[in-house]
Order: structure tokens, then C-alpha cells, then sequence
């Protein structure tokens, strides 16, 4: 293997890197990621709605937008990184009273008070949540989860025996 | 088309195998050009990434960072924890991971955007005492993203655990046996999540992790993993969780080619996707061998299996071809295809290109850009999407 100094590609590469780390401490600009913050502000809703309003799971990509609630933007137009376009197709979403769910409230209702669009009436599940303390949209129950529990549980175990020996 | 693919993927493996000639891998899997087959020289996970033992900092120094004419064969002070200002003790192994980038995205005949992404900031710790005892963990924020990491659940801002596991490792560390959040042991480990071979199957090491007990085993000619899942425990409610297992194993077949086989099956009373309940299988085979000291090619192949509680099975494919040449010591170009199908009605297929330079221009940092060219299907037509991603990453 050849070990010769690259160096205009150094310097190309280098440039590069000067542009990379100077941008990486600004702020999050995303047009798509912001579609929640947009949707909140926009309607006017105490919080913003997780990325699962559209995307299955909340795991967003491409062909992820296949919620009911998602299914139904796109069919009024709503394309990816388009911030204007999305507040339009809310507001066509408002004035058609469109309720994905079926559920017998309007979507935009729903999201006002807190409560999932996507969510049958027969649902009984309900909504996918992440992380185990904190709350979010209205939600007031903290939790620990059960692995994070028996592993705290197993290192006392550990160390007390260790101790002992 | 799907005896196609199929073919395609068989001659894709069949031509990594033809040049299988001699020569140990991580979630830097062209890591095998040097002879590094298996991963747990350089990673405290015996299946790769993650925390580095001192073997692995000091690899970091000597063989994956540019050297600029340096032909000393110690590695520097630098190469220890915060670029060896501290050392911790010898059962400690610390670290953690800074990545951010600038990400373009202009799908066709939709206005382009480009943004500035926080990817990773996480610290992370391992216990690697005499006794046997292993513990991992790691911790840190992400602004948005990550969600089944999520430890806080904040609309923005949330601190992530995506490892934290306690384990025993016995037989002269041949054997380790660990519960806890846990990579899925599946196909080439590889950092870069967004691999339809990794998307797919579930299976990256960004966000990926589930709850459940591991046990791992590397040997000579041998390594392998088979993890039971009880679950991701940092998302509510339970109906969510996916049960089951995932598995790998894969024999070396020279210092420089190793093939392997992954399994995963999981059930789920609600899957994220389909929204109703179903079993979930992958099941795939990959190969990693490098031809001549330059050059690495990474190729795996998974059958995508769903069966939803109602609604006909979905049998869809996600594969990787990658060719990864080291131009001069720590400046990589790599070449990557990759194609998949969900499965189901309508059904068509994904494919896409990636055009990548690794440049590991000083200890501990590395700047990757990469240019990608994917054509999806949208309805009765295609959408063709172009994305560039430069990003720069700093371990401590």
C-alpha cells in the first residue's frame, strides 16, 4: 500500500472539514424534522407532535409515512422538506374535517387536545411512546423500565458480594 | 423480479468468494484488510462497536488514522481516553462519540433542503474486571431522533441510553454472557444506520437496541452471537415490544474472508409498521473479504419475511454490495449498491447508490462525505432522491 502525501487532496479535504466543524454547533434547521414544531405552532397546540403523527413507529425515512393521519396529508399534497406547503395542507385538513381514524373527531381536534389522530376507535393499545421518565403531550405517568430496574438490582448484588469477598 | 434479485445477490457473494485468497471487524467491518477478523481486539462488544479496549486505541493511532510519513510503530500518548490526558485504570474502559454533519436532501421536483444534523454525543464506560464481570453503558443527548433510545421523553432534547447491559465473560474470554439493552447480533455491523440491510432488518446500532440476554462466543475460526429479545424497555406500551431472538455466526475463512449467516425472528402484538399484530423474520447471509491489501468487499444478502395477525405474508429482500479501497493509509473511498422490497401487494423495488470518502485525518477524528442516488417507488411511479451527508466525528 502506497503511503505518498496527498496533499492537494489534504487540502480539498481539510477545507472540508474547516466547513463541517464550523457548521456542526448551529442549531437544527430542518425543514422536515421541524414538521412537528411547524404542525404545534401552526394550530396553535400546547406541544409539538411526535415524528409517529406520520411516520410508523417514529422512525422517519423514506416510505415511512404511511399513518393514517400521514396517509391522509399526502393525499392533499404534503411533500417532504416543504414547510409552506405543510401548513397549507393543514389548514385544507381543518376546513374538510378530516378524521383519519374514523374515530368521530377531527384530526386537528385531536391534536389540539393532546390525543392521537391515528388511533382507531377500537383501539386499545394506544400510542407508541419512547423514553422511560419525563412526560409528554399531557401524559403524567414517569416510569423506570424493568431492564434498567434489574440491572441497577444485579450491580448492588455484584458489588455488595464483591465486598464481601 | 425476485428470482432476479436473488440471482443478483448469489453472484454478488459467489464474486466476494472467487477472490477469497488469504488474510481480522467492528462497525468498521474493512477492518479485515489488516487480518482483524473478529471484533473483539479492538471493541469491548465482542460483536463490535462501542467502548475500545487499548488494543483498539492503539490501532486507532497506528493503523486507521493518516500518518503523514510517521513510521513509528508505537502509538502516541494521544491515543488514550481524551487523547491520553487521563488513564483510566485497567478495568475501565471509557470513551464516548461526538458526530455531527450537514445533510442535503433533493428528491425530484421537491424543493432541496440542507440542514445541520447532531448525529451522536454520547460517553461511554465498561467494566472489564479480572473476575469476569463486563458492564457497558452509555449515555448521551440527542436532539431529535433516536427515539427507542430515549431515556427522557422530551418533545426535543433527550438524554439516551442505547447500551447498558451487565455480563460475566469466562473460558479466557471466549465466552461472554450478557443481559441488558443490547446490539442485535445480525449481518455486518456497520456505524452507518441508514444501510437498507440495517434499516430493514431492524438491526443498526443507532437506535436499534432491545432489552434481552446475549450470549456471544468467538473463537479461532469461529464467532457468533445469539441474543433472546425480551423487548425494548424504553418505549410504552408493552403491546410494542418485539419477542423473540437474532443470531449470527461466521466463519473465517483466511486472515482476510470471513462468510456468516444471521437469523432473526420476533413477535409483536402490535408492530410499529403494520400497526396490527405480527411475526417478523430475517433471516440472511454476508461475507466480508478482502482480495488485496487495498481493497474490501462487504456483501450481505437478508430475506425479509412479515406475517401479520391478519393480512397475507410480505416477503421482500434488502441487500448491500460494498467496495471499500484504502487509497493511502486513512483515506478510504468506497463504492456501495444497495436494493430492497418490502414485500406485499404492489411491491416494487428500491435501489440506490452511495459514493462515500473515510478520511481519518487525525488521532481520534475522522470527516466522512458521502453522495447517494436512490430511486424509490411512490405510488404507480418512481422517485428518484439525491441526499449528501458530510460529517465529522471525534472520539474521546
Amino acid at each position: 500500500m502506497s503511503h505518498q502525501h496527498p496533499s492537494g487532496l489534504l487540502r480539498s479535504l481539510a477545507a472540508a472539514a474547516l466547513l463541517v466543524s464550523s457548521l456542526a454547533g448551529a442549531r437544527d434547521a430542518s425543514a422536515t424534522e421541524n414538521f412537528p414544531r411547524a404542525i404545534g405552532k401552526h394550530l396553535g397546540a400546547p406541544y409539538y407532535p411526535e415524528c409517529a403523527i406520520c411516520h410508523v413507529g417514529g422512525k422517519t425515512g423514506g416510505g415511512t409515512v404511511t399513518t393514517p393521519f400521514g396517509r391522509s396529508a399526502r393525499a392533499r399534497g404534503l411533500v417532504a422538506e416543504d414547510e409552506g406547503i405543510l401548513t397549507a395542507v393543514l389548514d385544507r385538513m381543518r376546513s374538510e374535517k378530516v378524521d383519519s381514524d374514523a374515530d368521530g373527531v377531527t384530526d386537528i381536534d385531536e391534536i389540539l387536545a393532546g390525543s392521537d389522530p391515528n388511533l382507531p376507535p377500537d383501539d386499545t393499545i394506544g400510542l407508541q411512546k419512547y423514553g422511560c421518565v419525563g412526560t409528554v403531550a399531557g401524559e403524567r405517568r414517569a416510569s423506570v423500565p424493568a431492564g434498567a430496574a434489574l440491572l441497577v438490582v444485579l450491580a448492588l448484588a455484584v458489588a455488595r458480594r464483591r465486598r464481601r469477598a | 423480479m425476485k428470482n432476479r434479485v436473488l440471482g443478483l445477490l448469489l453472484a454478488a457473494l459467489a464474486f466476494c468468494l472467487l477472490f477469497t485468497t488469504s488474510r481480522e471487524a467492528s462497525a468498521y467491518p474493512w477492518m479485515i484488510r489488516h487480518g482483524y477478523t473478529t471484533c473483539q481486539q479492538c471493541h469491548a462488544d465482542p460483536s463490535g462497536a462501542g467502548a475500545l479496549t487499548a488494543f483498539g486505541r492503539d490501532q486507532g493511532d497506528l493503523t486507521l488514522r493518516m500518518r503523514y510519513g510517521n513510521q513509528s510503530e508505537i502509538a502516541g500518548d494521544s491515543a488514550g481516553f481524551l487523547f491520553g490526558a487521563v488513564s483510566p485504570p485497567d478495568w475501565l474502559l471509557a470513551g464516548g462519540s461526538l458526530r455531527g454533519g450537514v445533510f442535503h436532501i433533493a428528491p425530484q421536483g421537491i424543493p432541496a433542503n440542507t440542514r445541520v444534523v447532531q448525529m451522536q454525543a454520547d460517553l461511554r464506560a465498561m467494566i472489564v474486571a479480572e473476575s469476569g464481570l463486563r458492564a457497558g453503558l452509555s449515555f448521551g443527548f440527542m436532539a431529535t431522533g433516536a427515539q427507542p433510545s430515549w431515556v427522557t421523553r422530551n418533545p426535543e432534547g433527550n438524554l439516551v441510553s442505547r447500551e447498558h447491559w451487565l455480563g460475566w465473560s469466562f473460558a479466557e474470554d471466549a465466552v461472554l454472557v450478557r443481559a441488558g439493552r443490547i446490539n442485535l447480533p445480525f449481518g455486518i455491523r456497520d456505524n452507518n444506520h441508514k444501510l437498507w440491510v440495517r434499516e430493514k432488518t431492524r438491526t443498526d446500532i443507532n437506535d436499534s437496541q432491545q432489552h434481552g440476554v446475549a450470549l456471544s462466543y468467538v473463537g479461532d475460526k469461529i464467532r457468533g452471537e445469539l441474543m433472546g429479545i425480551a423487548g425494548n424497555y424504553q418505549t410504552t406500551p408493552d403491546a410494542y415490544r418485539e419477542r423473540g431472538y437474532a443470531g449470527f455466526a461466521e466463519l473465517k475463512l483466511a486472515s482476510t474472508a470471513a462468510v456468516g449467516v444471521s437469523s432473526l425472528a420476533t413477535h409483536v402484538r402490535k408492530d410499529t409498521q403494520l400497526q396490527v399484530s405480527a411475526t417478523r423474520m430475517a433471516h440472511g447471509v454476508f461475507a466480508r473479504v478482502s482480495p488485496f491489501q487495498p481493497l474490501v468487499l462487504l456483501a450481505e444478502g437478508d430475506l425479509l419475511l412479515s406475517l401479520p395477525g391478519s393480512g397475507d405474508k410480505r416477503t421482500g429482500h434488502a441487500s448491500m454490495l460494498q467496495a471499500d479501497v484504502e487509497v493511502v493509509q486513512g483515506l478510504h473511498v468506497q463504492a456501495t449498491g444497495e436494493t430492497t422490497t418490502p414485500g406485499g401487494p404492489g411491491s416494487a423495488l428500491s435501489y440506490g447508490g452511495w459514493g462515500s470518502v473515510l478520511w481519518f485525518f487525525a488521532p481520534h477524528s475522522d470527516l466522512r462525505i458521502d453522495a447517494v442516488e436512490q430511486s424509490v417507488p411512490a405510488g404507480p411511479s418512481r422517485l428518484r432522491v439525491f441526499s449528501a451527508i458530510a460529517q465529522l466525528h471525534l472520539y474521546l
